[in-house]
């Protein structure tokens, strides 16, 4: 078969070839490699898992387009999605209230796939790997290999993780959020700084970054007793924000039109955390779906992230337990808890407790179980349609 | 205070006596069965609240929603005991539901009895599994094994009022037995497997080939081998048993058509009729279609790849349990019947020393998991 297209490459190219990809993947170390497979896998069983329970579950079968991704597409996932379309616009009852990032990013990728769906996956699936892969290397620098991978393992199957695949801004902030830690941990200032503006642009909880840098900078303070000027770049962190105000002002006229929102797109306000969680007790007594949803489940995650809180502060260095306390107000200082679970994915430090505790197999087994089973649950409960989270 | 030091003392005397009578990995193995049954109840309660919106049944509700199908059967067989106006007369197997009837003058509940059954069992089946799969692994392989066997999609089976639990403590009490070469056990717990469920006709070429095995190594005859002569035994009883009920040994035969519109056939036909499942209602093409022709797919390579990894009893007997399940002309409960073909989980438990496929079976096993038994107890027939 001579003048073959593969006729032309003879066996030294293909060494050459064979050789060149080697050293690409030796760059990265074999653990990071592993964490992106896994990120991966996770997505495809998960995938399957939503058209294997839309079928039984609904005895429905997939929309007819994107079918396969269309059933994750709920909820906020369909703001995003229309912000990414169509962009910000006054005339909605939204209007600027969702961050820019996560949209914006969406449509420079659907500017190269042509369709907004997918690229909301692929900005999910590009930041997930990163998060994971910059959450094993943060890991390491205090702790084992083990603990690490095993940290990485419990955020990919954790209860909501389905959030960390769709086209939620999860993902794309953890991926920022966790950027901004571990270059302030590698004294990369100035990329901590950036990367946490950006993590500010994707999600409200962008604003706990500046007390977890502020923590991390006097943490090496007291331990090297030298102060050093690159920690001012905390100060560029807040700019995410000042994107996100700019936003409200060009939408709506008013850079605070978002705060203003709070109380009439949202049913719950500021309060002591006691009173959110005395509301999720009373929710126990609606009926048994609601009970579960908005008042067992959001009881078990909040009582889950305060633990992980208390703890931190004991276990961990400090700019993790701050990251787990500033996160734990957020959403429990409130005088309705809602979507604890989620949130609960944004404390990665209880990932860190999570690969402690399971140096023990029997708990590594328990946590695993669990995660799993209720990984299923939501997520069926998700593609559904049926609010989860 | 030295009174209270005695006995602080003493108690901790009794608790390494008391794990000093098993290996640490058994107490792992124990503590897992525990640990996972304890968590499919707060499952089963949480995905029934969540999906079906309705409060549990009254009465023990969150072991109730788990007493569906066969298990009903049962626990009625267990309660009122076999009876020749019943339409299934003694099709089933008579050795769970004696043994419930048995916990039940004890537990003074008949459902509670089945539970109590079946956990027993099920640590049973699990301690020896780990026990078996170590006399040819590591101790790493023997663990993963039992640990994807705990979490297989329909492990829930293992923990309810099913036989599975029991079948599989006795088989595989009788295989280890074989292995270390203590016949007679062999047979006696092998006959109580073929009274337990069909499958367990299984044993004898399972068995067979062990002695042969034994033989083609050591080159030696052992008389104890005519112990598996014992191991039809217990379908002697069941014969009788249909003799008792029906009036005729071989009635459980004609019933097998009457009841399930299904008689032997070449696997390829069964096959067929699954993949020609997919074209139904989304629900039955996932359910009598999807999940059917990949467990059969799946039992089918784990048979093949049984003969070349492991050894001949093991792969004797998850050819043979394939060749029965799936010898028919329609292929029912796939799902169910793998989880007993544990040359599987050996497998998987080799595969899983790679980091990758290890957390690939996880997470499918118990995805999966989550689903089945999230419809079992909702009173949907999944397998």
């Amino acid at each position: 078969m001579a003048g073959g297209l593969f006729d032309r490459y003879d066996v030294n190219e293909t060494s050459t070839v064979v050789a060149a990809t080697r050293k690409l993947l030796s760059r990265v170390p074999k653990d990071d490699w592993l964490v992106v497979a896994w990120s991966f896998v996770a997505k495809i069983v998960l995938i399957v898992f939503g058209v294997v329970s839309l079928h039984i579950n609904n005895n429905a079968p997939l929309p007819a387009h994107d079918g396969l991704l269309q059933i994750w597409n709920r909820w906020d996932s369909v703001q995003y999605l229309r912000l990414a379309q169509s962009g910000y616009s006054a005339a909605g009852p939204w209007k600027a209230w969702f961050y820019p990032l996560f949209p914006w990013s969406t449509r420079a990728v659907a500017a190269v796939t042509g369709d907004y769906l997918i690229a909301g996956f692929i900005v999910s699936a590009v930041a997930l790997a990163a998060a994971a892969v910059a959450l094993r290397r943060l890991l390491c620098l205090d702790f084992s290999r083990e603990i690490a991978l095993r940290a990485v393992w419990f955020l990919l199957i954790f209860p909501t993780s389905y959030f960390l695949h769709i086209a939620y801004t999860e993902s794309l902030f953890l991926a920022f959020a966790i950027g901004s830690i571990f270059a302030a941990r590698k004294n990369i200032w100035w990329m901590a700084g950036g990367l946490g503006a950006l993590s500010w642009m994707t999600r409200a909880n962008g604003a706990v970054l500046v007390p977890t840098l502020a923590v991390e900078a006097a943490y090496q303070f007291w331990k090297g007793r030298r102060w050093n000027w690159q920690w001012l770049w905390i100060c560029a962190v807040p700019l995410g924000f000042g994107v996100y105000l700019l936003l409200n002002w060009h939408v709506t006229g008013n850079p605070f039109t978002a705060i203003h929102m709070r109380k009439t797109v949202s049913v719950t306000s500021w309060a002591w955390p006691w009173t959110g969680i005395r509301e999720a007790f009373r929710n126990l007594h609606r009926t048994p779906s609601q009970a579960e949803m908005v008042g067992a489940q959001e009881l078990y995650f909040s009582i889950l992230g305060l633990a992980c809180v208390i703890v931190s502060w004991i276990k961990l260095r400090p700019v993790y337990a701050v990251w787990a306390t500033g996160n734990w107000l957020l959403f429990s200082a409130v005088t309705f808890i809602e979507s604890a679970p989620r949130y609960t994915l944004l404390i990665f430090p209880l990932f860190i407790l999570f690969g402690f505790v399971s140096e023990n197999r029997f708990w590594n087994g328990v946590i695993t179980v669990w995660s799993l089973l209720f990984l299923a649950l939501f997520s069926a409960v998700f593609v559904h349609g049926t609010w989860a989270f | 205070m030295s009174a209270l030091q005695n006995l602080r003392s003493t108690i901790t005397a009794q608790t390494t006596r008391l794990a000093a009578l098993l290996p640490r990995d058994d107490w792992l193995v124990i503590g897992g069965v525990f640990a996972i049954k304890i968590m499919l109840m707060i499952f089963g309660v949480r995905s029934y609240h969540m999906l079906e919106d309705e409060p549990l049944p009254p009465h023990l509700g969150w072991l109730g929603i788990w007493n569906r199908w066969d298990a009903l059967h049962f626990q009625r067989l267990a309660q009122a005991g076999y009876n020749s106006t019943d339409i299934m007369k003694a099709w089933f197997y008579p050795l769970y539901p004696w043994c419930v009837r048995l916990t039940a003058y004890l537990t003074r509940d008949f459902l509670i009895s089945a539970f109590v059954v079946s956990a027993v069992a099920s640590v049973i089946a699990a301690v020896i599994l780990r026990r078996m799969t170590g006399l040819d692994f590591s101790a790493n392989v023997a663990r993963r094994a039992v640990w994807f066997f705990l979490i297989f999609p329909t492990a829930y089976v293992l923990h309810i009022g099913y036989t599975e639990s029991l079948f599989l403590a006795l088989t595989f009490g009788s295989i280890f037995a074989a292995r270390r070469e203590r016949w007679w056990l062999a047979g006696v717990l092998g006959a109580f497997s073929w009274m337990t469920r069909a499958n367990g006709i299984v044993l004898l070429p399972t068995l067979a080939v062990e002695a042969a095995y034994q033989f083609w190594k050591g080159r030696r005859w052992n008389w104890q081998w005519l112990w598996i002569g014992v191991v039809p035994a217990g379908f002697g009883v069941y014969l009788w048993l249909n003799w008792r009920v029906a009036g005729d040994p071989f009635a459980f035969l004609k019933m097998r058509q009457q009841l399930f519109h299904m008689s032997f056939s070449w696997p390829w036909v069964g096959i067929r009729g699954a993949i020609g499942n997919l074209h139904r209602n989304p629900n039955e093409a996932e359910i009598v279609g999807g999940e059917e022709l990949f467990a059969t797919l799946l039992a089918l390579g784990c048979a093949i790849v049984s003969w070349i990894k492991l050894r001949p009893s093991y792969a004797t007997w998850i050819s043979c349990n394939w060749i029965l399940v799936a010898s028919v002309t329609f292929i029912e409960s796939m799902p169910r019947y793998a989880l007993t073909m544990f040359p599987i989980f050996i497998l998987f438990g080799l595969l899983g020393k790679s980091r990758f496929w290890s957390a690939v079976i996880t997470v499918w096993s118990i995805l999966l998991l989550a689903i089945f038994s999230s419809l079992f107890i909702r009173g949907w027939w999944v397998f």
